[in-house]
């Protein structure tokens, strides 16, 4: 519930008039004689300013001010009415009293009433023409994470969003109606935080961050601290989307930080403590089970003299000695606390909000590492005495440091013989086993730190030039500073290659980028009769630079100056960049209403992008919405009384993207990170192409919103279709070019349509009990709709017609030759051999079915549940797929166990090998780990979130809110998934962490 | 107060409609027009200029040296084509990317394959590059476009040789046009050789005899011979091979040869023809830390019991150019040419390339080949004598090659796979590998083209047999 902006247009639209009647009122009420009743309205939380009390059946009413407190002039036998969006309005007799206290409730049923943000403008739910879906700090703040994205996870439909690692700091991948660029890395959404647009990219260096934290590294949303977030909405269609013009076609999301509120001055204190380890782990052989696969691999090979590098099975090391290695190297519990505190307050004329988090994490590794984070979040808001000035101004400030052991154990702990040697030796040092043991602790010497600051400024300015004519000035600035930093000492090496600190090494990233925007824009608004007309238009500048510098120092005296670049013998600048990016557009808004039933919705924008070259920099954008709200239509009001909301709304238009990163277009070459008699290198950067432009994506929607017996039922139902065009990627070359892919738009079509189900139910409202559901479901389909000479194409063995673009063309697994022993594949083209570009043709499709959510909501008196299920139903790489394989000297899975052994046998898995059996270490590496059995069911049901909570009873302490409460995230997971976690399946991932924390909240 | 409010907004307004103006009416397409960043140069520039054009050439060897192909680093060939034939073996208890190539068991996908691959037509890009951008350069004086040009005609050729011998049938890439090379189909080995002889004719036509400074770090004239005397060898020219290897050994007034084995790796040896500078003074070489390990067990990898055993009985390299390590009781080796794995105040020993008794050693073949077995004695016994080897007891044409191979194998051994090449090239890997290695099969000595690249660029089917 967005009180804010409700007051805000309550106090520029409403006050006026307000002040107008209670001077009428009061003349009135001398004539009358009336007495004056005072009272506090208050909700669940504190005072509730702004609530009309009006007389019924008078010309009568008034407001309650910032404490809750109000004052009318009435008759002793008059009816008080206290009315407040979003709230039951409530009715009281006055029966001769003279005080009057009230606690209002809030109305599900009156959520039509809210206020969304829309980015350039807000619309009331009701009467929105877009596809915008919303969650807010209520539901934000009983998830225990430090990611906004994971808040998110299972509660919006159309929003896919998968966590790429357990690791603390790492990142999630989110997918808004599916995919739309060929470009895996061209599908993520624009993001603006409090009207700026935020950089998603990773300043870090993945050459330092990748074997810790995988895929983008450090993830820049960690800058944006969830518990300061009011509101993050997400806009879908072209309608809510073509405002945004070249960088909304893969959905836009805004995020909204709390804000002051008129009240008095309120104190809170919000506290937890937790603990997390991951959620699911391999079933691995033990050490007799691993025994015997690898002396029955050797027999197999024919080869009886165990080589000199078989230490797990020649003598070398204990044979039956046994370590659960995933229990001792990711088995370990990370602890993490949290706390935040606030003061808020304010007149009418000023408010303002202080925030301050602080957060800490450990790791489930063996070893001292940690994750923290420190935010601080100002907010004052002003409205000038005419009400015709306003200005408020954001300031977040995110500081984190993130102290991790330099790669990620999580595929050492799934491959390591069980019958490893001890990690430490008697006297505590790590164990080489005399150079035999490649021990997986020694990765605990190469640490990760990366510090990451981060400013957001933003500000509004606005000015009522005439009554309806309004001038605002959105400016917003952001900087963000990344240290990142990697150690590679010379003990992280088997000693016996006799290495001295002389070879050392340290990796150092330093990037800075910063941000500023402009974007003045002019609204008006006309009503007139029935007819209400509005107009925005508005344009922007935007320029932000990124300067990044990497370092390598090598060689120190001593292992303990390892961080001191000046220590070092020799330094290399691997790389120092400067990019700018340019951006600068117009945008405008027509919308017309009818009868508050019919609206209609023009959106456009022409951009410019620094990112293409000239005579390709510019393009223009557009939408229209359209909806009817058809339930006060007589005939329906009639037929239907069941039906307290009807909704039928629809959209068409155009957005774009230019997410193809800077100088693209340029020919140019770079400096290399190494020298040469002194001089610098300099290698081409890339194959060049001056002539790309922008990435086109057409929507459209069309959905039905109804609401059934007051809204207590309350269903929508969106049918989408996004076709994106011109895609803009790197086309994927052979090497022979030099290069493995050139920038180019390619004449292909790729459709995304779906349906998008929603469902919310009150199922039981009464004065102490309540309980309501919340569904979401989305059914995906991911299509390539043309792609001209896709045969002759390079991306010919990649995708297919009339199929989604995750797909993978692999072999067709035919089961195990009972004769060899050996994995058989279809020979599609039937010449004999199994080759990758004949007999890769079995399709599997890797996008999820459908996926959804689940969430309950009851609060009993003083007690709150809210427990959210999230399922997907997907297919996903299991197990066999990371390439170990069956017999080599690594672990492996117990479903491994049912193998081949001789003539004539029938198993799941082949005849296993030392690597000896070329027949079957290339059925193995080359063809089944490509074909379709890797591929299983990854479904998974998960209870994603659980929060239960006390409020502690308000007689108790007067004045003070006290509640305790218990939150728990990824608690229990359903699934048939053949590997770790089906969520980010990558095996040598960290899993997602199972939660649990304990917290206490106290306002006074 | 009322008056105060007029004023404040009278200014608002002002101030406002100027941010309007600006914001309407201020914008152009000037705006979104960025300037080149300044870590980055336009590719017209790069050749206005002859140092920076060979800023861009000598980025070639940087990378050569540090991590593509015949890199000291374990991913180079001389680490890998040990393993995949009879000089090293392999201790890790992890699996090392190396493994595939010791156990013989090397697959399409693997990414050691595709990164030489990837890495060294990325290397043939940039010398194109350079080729092109130098010839059409109105500003390189001509004798800088000689030697660049010819430089550069020789890496070109040089890359070549090596993925050819590898893979068997390649593309010869010539141009930067990325469109004809997405579909650049094989040429057959007897073509590659002519191609590369080509280039390294006009090679020689433009390179100058002498070293542009004192240390041989960028190739000359005589390097480009040494070339075409091995490729020559490789093709079975012997009359060629012996022309071109004598052009080499006869330039005295460059290369002398070097008596002592110990300063035979050393930066400044008078033997070398060229080598791949450091990148920062004191910085050794990547083939000292591939090989080098102070305690036993290896960690990584040593030289096979049966490469060690190949000594003769007195033979000095076994001593000089061989490492012991002794642990319980057990020995392990390793190879010991390059004698500093760790960095110091200066360089002492840079990665050899070329040196002056391989040319010997050609030579000496050429000379049998031809039916000059008293000349080939002469080069063969220069080699042994130095090793503290008696004169070669190989009476017969037969005998002399065998004995020149076998001298080959202890001279050369664990530089940039000349054991393999040899073994290839004579045709014996079956008859010497499947004795030692569980897994060989003839269809081995070729490496499989990396899949992904027969995904993209059918023309490049069909795969080597056995793959």
């Amino acid at each position: 519930m967005n009180k804010y902006s409700l007051f805000k247009t309550w106090v520029v639209i409403e006050l006026p008039k307000l002040y107008y009647l209670f001077f009428l009122c009061c003349i009135s009420g001398v004539y009358a004689q009336n007495k004056t009743i005072t009272g506090t309205v208050t909700d669940g939380n504190g005072a509730l300013p702004g609530v009309t009390i009006t007389v019924k059946g008078k010309n009568i009413s008034s407001l309650s001010n910032e404490n809750g407190s109000y004052a009318i002039i009435t008759s002793p036998t008059d009816i008080l009415v206290f009315s407040y969006i979003g709230y039951k309005t409530v009715e009281i007799a006055v029966n001769g009293r003279q005080t009057i206290n009230l606690l209002m409730q809030e109305d599900a049923s009156m959520l039509q009433e809210v206020t969304i943000n829309a980015g350039y403008y807000s619309v009331k739910e009701k009467e929105r023409t877009g596809s915008i879906v919303r969650i807010t700090s209520k539901d934000i703040e009983k998830q225990p994470v430090t990611n906004v994205l994971a808040t998110l996870q299972g509660r919006m439909a159309g929003v896919n969003i998968t966590q790429a690692t357990g690791v603390p700091g790492g990142g999630f991948d989110i997918q808004i109606r599916g995919r739309n660029s060929i470009r895996t890395e061209g599908n993520t959404p624009l993001y603006i935080v409090n009207g700026l647009p935020y950089a998603s990219d990773n300043l870090g260096s993945t050459a330092i961050s990748a074997p810790i934290l995988p895929a983008a590294g450090i993830n820049p949303l960690n800058n944006i601290n969830p518990s300061d977030v009011e509101s993050i909405e997400i806009l879908k269609d072209a309608d809510a989307t073509a405002i945004y013009g070249s960088r909304g076609a893969n959905g836009v999301v805004l995020i909204t930080t709390k804000k002051g509120k008129v009240g008095k001055t309120q104190f809170s204190i919000n506290s937890y403590t937790g603990t997390g380890k991951v959620t699911r782990t391999l079933d691995l052989l033990n050490t007799q089970q691993y025994i015997e696969v690898r002396e029955e691999a050797f027999a197999n090979d024919g080869i009886s003299v165990y080589p000199t590098y078989a230490n797990d099975i020649n003598g070398t090391w204990d044979r039956t000695r046994y370590t659960d290695w995933q229990n001792e190297l990711i088995g370990g519990t990370a602890l993490t606390r949290s706390i935040d505190a606030a003061v808020s307050g304010g007149s009418t004329s000023t408010q303002f909000l202080l925030r301050g988090t602080n957060y800490h994490e450990t790791t489930v590794f063996p070893g001292d590492f940690a994750y923290g984070k420190s935010a601080v979040l100002l907010n004052v808001n002003h409205q000038s005495d005419d009400n015709k000035f306003q200005l408020g101004v954001s300031a977040n400030y995110v500081a984190d440091k993130n102290n991790l052991l330099g790669t990620d154990l999580t595929r050492e702990a799934a491959i390591l013989a069980p019958n490893a040697p001890a990690l430490y030796n008697d006297n505590g040092k790590l164990n080489w086993e005399n150079g035999t043991f490649t021990n997986p602790l020694r990765l605990l010497e190469a640490k990760y730190l990366s510090k990451t600051k981060g400013l957001i400024v933003s500000s509004d300015l606005s000015y009522t030039i005439i009554p309806d004519l309004i001038l605002k000035t959105q400016l917003g600035y952001s900087d963000t500073h990344v240290q990142e930093s990697r150690t590679t000492p010379s003990t992280l090496y088997n000693p016996a290659l006799g290495l001295t600190s002389a070879i050392s090494s340290f990796l150092k990233n330093q990037s800075s980028q910063s941000s500023w925007s402009i974007e003045p824009q002019l609204t008006w608004k006309k009503e007139l009769d029935k007819h209400t007309l509005q107009f925005l238009a508005g344009t922007t500048f935007q320029e932000r630079t990124t300067d990044q510098l990497t370092l390598q120092a090598t060689g120190f005296s001593s292992n303990n100056l390892i961080t001191n670049v000046a220590a070092a013998t020799t330094k290399q600048v691997l790389s120092n960049n400067v990019s700018m990016y340019r951006y600068n557009a117009f945008f405008g808004r027509i919308n017309y209403s009818y009868d508050g039933q019919y609206f209609i919705n023009l959106t456009g924008r022409k951009d410019g992008s620094s990112r293409f070259g000239e005579g390709k920099r510019f393009a223009t954008f557009g939408a229209i919405g359209i909806a009817w709200l058809f339930h006060k239509m007589p005939f329906i009001e009639k037929a239907l009384p069941v039906l307290s909301f009807g909704k039928l709304r629809s959209s068409y238009g155009t957005t774009g993207s230019d997410q193809i990163g800077d100088y693209q277009f340029l020919n140019t070459y770079s400096p290399a990170t190494e020298s040469y008699q002194g001089v610098v290198g300099l290698q081409p950067t890339r194959l060049f192409n001056p002539d790309f432009s922008w990435e086109t994506n057409k929507k459209i929607e069309i959905a039905l919103e109804l609401g059934f017996i007051n809204d207590r039922i309350f269903v929508s139902a969106a049918y989408y279709s996004n076709r994106s065009s011109n895609q803009l990627v790197g086309i994927p070359l052979p090497k022979t070019t030099g290069f493995s892919s050139i920038q180019s738009n390619l004449n292909a079509t790729v459709a995304n349509s779906g349906w998008e189900l929603e469902l919310r139910t009150v199922n039981i409202e009464n004065k102490n009990f309540k309980w309501t559901t919340s569904c979401n479901v989305s059914i995906a389909k991911n299509e390539l709709l043309s792609f001209p000479d896709l045969e002759g194409s390079t991306y010919a063995n990649q995708y297919v017609l009339g199929e989604s673009l995750n797909i993978r063309k692999v072999y067709l697994y035919t089961g195990i030759n009972p004769q060899t022993g050996v994995y058989q594949f279809r020979d599609f083209n039937g010449d004999g051999l199994i080759t990758a570009g004949a007999d890769r043709q079995k399709i599997v499709d890797a996008s999820p079915e459908y996926f959804g959510g689940v969430q309950n909501s009851l609060s009993y008196k003083n007690f709150e549940l809210d427990f959210l299920f999230q399922f997907v139903k997907q297919l996903g790489i299991n197990y066999n797929n990371t390439g170990i394989l069956p017999g080599l000297g690594n672990n492996i899975a117990v479903a491994n166990l049912d193998r081949w052994q001789n003539v004539g046998d029938s198993a799941s898995f082949q005849r296993y090998t030392a690597g000896f059996n070329s027949a079957a270490t290339n059925a193995f590496l080359n063809n089944y780990v490509q074909s379709d059995a890797t591929y299983t069911d990854a479904s998974y049901l998960r209870l994603k979130n659980i929060s239960l909570s006390y409020t502690l009873p308000r007689k108790w302490f007067e004045n003070i809110n006290c509640k305790f409460y218990a939150q728990g995230q990824n608690l229990l997971t359903i699934t048939q998934f053949a590997g770790a976690d089906p969520e980010n399946q990558t095996q040598g991932k960290l899993p997602p962490l199972r939660i649990l924390a304990f917290g206490v909240q106290v306002k006074f | 107060m009322k008056t105060i409010i007029k004023t404040n907004s009278t200014i608002y307004k002002r101030n406002y409609l100027l941010l309007v103006l600006i914001g309407l009416f201020g914008s152009c397409d000037s705006f979104v027009a960025v300037d080149l960043p300044s870590s980055q140069l336009s590719g017209e520039a790069i050749f206005t200029d002859a140092s920076t054009a060979s800023a861009a050439l000598v980025d070639v060897y940087s990378k050569m040296r540090k991590s593509v192909l015949v890199t000291g680093a374990s991913n180079g060939i001389s680490n890998l084509l040990g393993h995949s034939g009879d000089e090293l073996t392999y201790y890790s208890s992890g699996t090392l990317p190396e493994l595939d190539f010791n156990q013989n068991s090397l697959v399409a996908t693997n990414t050691t394959i595709m990164t030489t691959w990837s890495g060294t037509y990325n290397l043939i890009y940039a010398v194109n590059a350079v080729i092109e951008g130098v010839s059409n350069s109105t500003t390189i004086s001509a004798e800088n476009k000689e030697k660049l040009l010819g430089e550069a005609y020789f890496v070109r050729a040089y890359l070549h040789f090596y993925l050819v011998n590898l893979f068997g049938e390649i593309p010869y890439v010539k141009s930067t046009n990325y469109q004809f090379n997405t579909t650049i189909s094989k040429s057959s080995v007897s073509d590659v050789y002519g191609l590369l002889t080509t280039d390294l004719q006009q090679a020689v036509t433009l390179m100058p005899e002498a070293y542009p400074t004192t240390e041989r770090v960028r190739p000359n004239r005589s390097v480009a011979y040494a070339l075409l005397a091995r490729v020559k060898l490789y093709s079975e020219n012997w009359s060629e091979a012996l022309l071109y290897s004598d052009k080499v050994i006869t330039t005295t007034s460059l290369y002398t040869w070097v008596p002592n084995l110990n300063q035979v790796f050393l930066k400044g040896s008078t033997g070398t023809l060229w080598q791949l500078m450091a990148p920062v003074v004191g910085a050794n070489t990547l083939d000292a830390q591939t090989f080098i390990f102070s305690s036993g067990p290896p960690p990584n990898r040593a030289l096979s019991s049966s490469f060690i055993s190949s000594f003769e009985v007195g033979d000095l390299r076994r001593t000089s150019w061989v490492g012991t390590v002794t642990t319980g009781g057990k020995s392990w080796y390793y190879p010991f040419k390059y004698k500093l794995n760790n960095a110091a105040a200066s360089s002492t020993e840079y990665s050899i390339l070329f040196r002056l008794e391989e040319q010997y050693l050609i030579r000496a073949e050429a000379y049998a080949q031809l039916g000059n077995l008293e000349k080939s004695k002469l080069d063969l016994n220069k080699i042994r004598n130095r090793a503290g080897l008696d004169n070669t007891i190989a009476l017969t044409k037969e005998e002399l090659l065998t004995a020149i191979l076998k001298e080959r194998q202890v001279e050369l051994f664990s530089e940039l796979g000349h054991r393999w090449f040899d073994l290839k090239r004579t045709g014996l890997s079956t008859t010497v590998l499947s004795v030692v290695k569980p897994d060989w099969q003839s269809t081995d000595i070729l490496w499989p083209y990396p899949e992904s690249e027969l995904l993209l660029n059918p023309n490049l089917l069909p795969q080597n047999t056995g793959y």
